[in-house]
């Protein structure tokens, strides 16, 4: 529409912040560039890694306020994590386009507000999202009647209204948030850019026998992850007589407590745990290891996966449970099960463990499927006429 | 999606603004319902007429603040929607702003290359 190359002011936590959504940014920033002129506001622009200082002008977000009429629009990368802080607070005052990482919230803003001992604020924004029966239940947290509702209150109402555009990565976001700002508003899904990056298998390293299927779960291992239900499905399947083994890639939060689950099933000699991987490259070696990656998420808080995606990307078999973002994956490169059915889980593992051809065919998908949705430059080129939509949708 | 809105969160306020009178009790063995139900009759003859207009006066003093700090809640709450409305109106007003601007200086720059041209046109 408009016949400039859009100046776009970009807020995002950056490389090397240990953050998804700066990976996120890093991958999608040269790409980016390609389309719109972009400048990179952030609260320690000193920070930020060199690569990013020599091709973009980092600018700290305190210079905004003045700055902002160089620009046709803000863009707030948003996610619930407390990288976000310094940007939301800008993100309040001067709105934009607004690309929502996560659905929920709620654990951003009460890190921010209760955690750092403001209950006026945490009653605030509740009161923002559910009136009056959000205030009462603020009080009640306070008063220690009631838990924070994490996982069922989202708390980005705010963010939504004051926004002039939303993108999102499923279709099933994209509804919840049309339920909340109507058809009135451009919303739209966006794909995550990923740039493949080829990986080697280490299976020589484990020891394990060459026909030997090993199921994997990669990322930081987590309670809503379900690797406990993995473990459990994957010990049903070696007492059948199946001839698999299980690698967790990734560290394990404390509450995660695999331990204990692994003595108790015996199963101590037959899986292999990691740990953290710090490098991407030795995280998608571990990936290629690997012949079926499961990647179960429960509850699903409408989160994407980029475990997920980079699992697809090096034409590994997923399986997944048929809810959310995890729902809209092609059938040619997952099996989805009904979430939390032990039963459907172990037949799916069963099922894989037992057809080369099916994983084989899978995995071709899957590759496919990356490469086909998550081009960097299709990404970028996506933002651009997003954005371009936005301003077009301007009442003038 | 989950919500917790199906149940409704009790209000400290709202579940604690009435004072209530307290039954007389004692913890002594055997005796102890009689000594309660003496501290009763006394009360009942030096104090209650005394006590409960106080009581009353007291919770309905209580309702009224609680009424009153509702209704400033539900005011902050509306405000705080209409200033979110405002900041959503005042970024698309510096969007539209920002491109009328550079319009203007796009058209600035395009009479600034026809002037030379109509000089010249007139010179002829």
């Amino acid at each position: 529409m408009t016949r400039f190359p859009l100046h776009v002011a970009y807020f995002s936590p950056l490389p090397p912040a240990r953050s998804g959504i700066a990976d996120y940014s890093g991958d999608l920033l040269p790409f980016l560039a390609q389309e719109v002129d972009l400048t990179l506001y952030t609260a320690e622009p000193e920070q930020v890694d060199a690569t990013l200082r020599r091709q973009f002008a980092v600018r700290p977000l305190a210079a905004f306020p003045q700055e902002r009429w160089q620009f046709d629009l803000p863009l707030y990368q948003m996610g619930n994590s407390v990288h976000h802080t310094s940007l939301y607070a800008t993100m309040r005052r001067y709105p934009g386009v607004v690309v929502l990482h996560d659905y929920f919230l709620h654990h951003f803003v009460a890190h921010t507000t209760v955690g750092q001992g403001r209950y006026d604020e945490y009653t605030r924004e509740l009161g923002y999202d559910h009136g009056q029966t959000g205030t009462a239940l603020a009080w009640a947290i306070r008063a220690g009647q009631a838990q924070h509702p994490l996982d069922s209150w989202p708390l980005n109402r705010h963010v939504l209204d004051l926004n002039l555009g939303v993108l999102v990565h499923s279709q099933t976001v994209a509804d919840w948030v049309r339920e909340v700002v109507g058809n009135g508003r451009p919303v739209q899904t966006i794909a995550q850019p990923l740039t493949p990056v080829s990986g080697e298998s280490r299976r020589n390293e484990l020891g394990w026998p060459p026909e030997a299927i090993i199921f994997a779960a990669a990322g930081e291992v987590t309670p809503p992850k379900q690797v406990d239900r993995a473990l459990r499905a994957f010990s049903r399947l070696r007492q059948e007589g199946e001839n698999v083994y299980f690698l967790i890639v990734g560290g394990e939060s404390a509450e995660a407590d695999l331990d204990s689950l692994i003595a108790d099933l015996d199963i101590g000699s037959v899986v292999h745990r990691t740990g953290f991987v710090p490098d991407l490259a030795g995280f998608v070696d571990w990936l290629a290891t690997a012949d079926v990656v499961v990647n179960l998420r429960a509850p699903t808080l409408g989160e994407t996966s980029a475990v997920a995606l980079r699992a697809l990307a090096a034409a590994r078999p997923l399986l997944v449970y048929d809810h959310g973002w995890y729902g809209e994956l092609p059938e040619t490169a997952v099996t989805r099960v009904p979430p939390l059915d032990d039963e459907a889980l172990l037949a799916a593992m069963r099922r894989l463990a037992q057809s080369p051809a099916a994983r084989q065919e899978m995995g071709q998908s899957a590759r496919h499927y990356v490469a086909g949705r998550c081009q960097p430059a299709q990404v970028a080129q996506d933002y651009r006429v997003f954005l371009e939509e936005v301003l077009r949708a301007l009442p003038f | 999606m989950s919500q917790q809105d199906e149940w409704p969160p009790i209000d400290p306020l709202e579940a604690q603004w009435q004072v209530h009178e307290r039954p007389f009790t004692s913890d002594v063995p055997l005796v102890g319902p009689l000594i309660a139900r003496l501290r009763q009759m006394w009360n009942d003859v030096a104090t209650t007429w005394y006590v409960r207009p106080l009581l009353q006066q007291q919770n309905d003093l209580n309702r009224l603040l609680v009424a009153r700090l509702q209704d400033h809640e539900a005011r902050l709450i509306a405000q705080d929607h209409e200033q979110t409305d405002r900041a959503h109106d005042l970024a698309e007003m510096t969007a539209q702003l920002a491109q009328m601007n550079r319009r203007l200086h796009a058209i600035e720059e395009h009479l600034a290359r026809l002037e030379p041209e109509q000089s010249k046109e007139r010179k002829d």
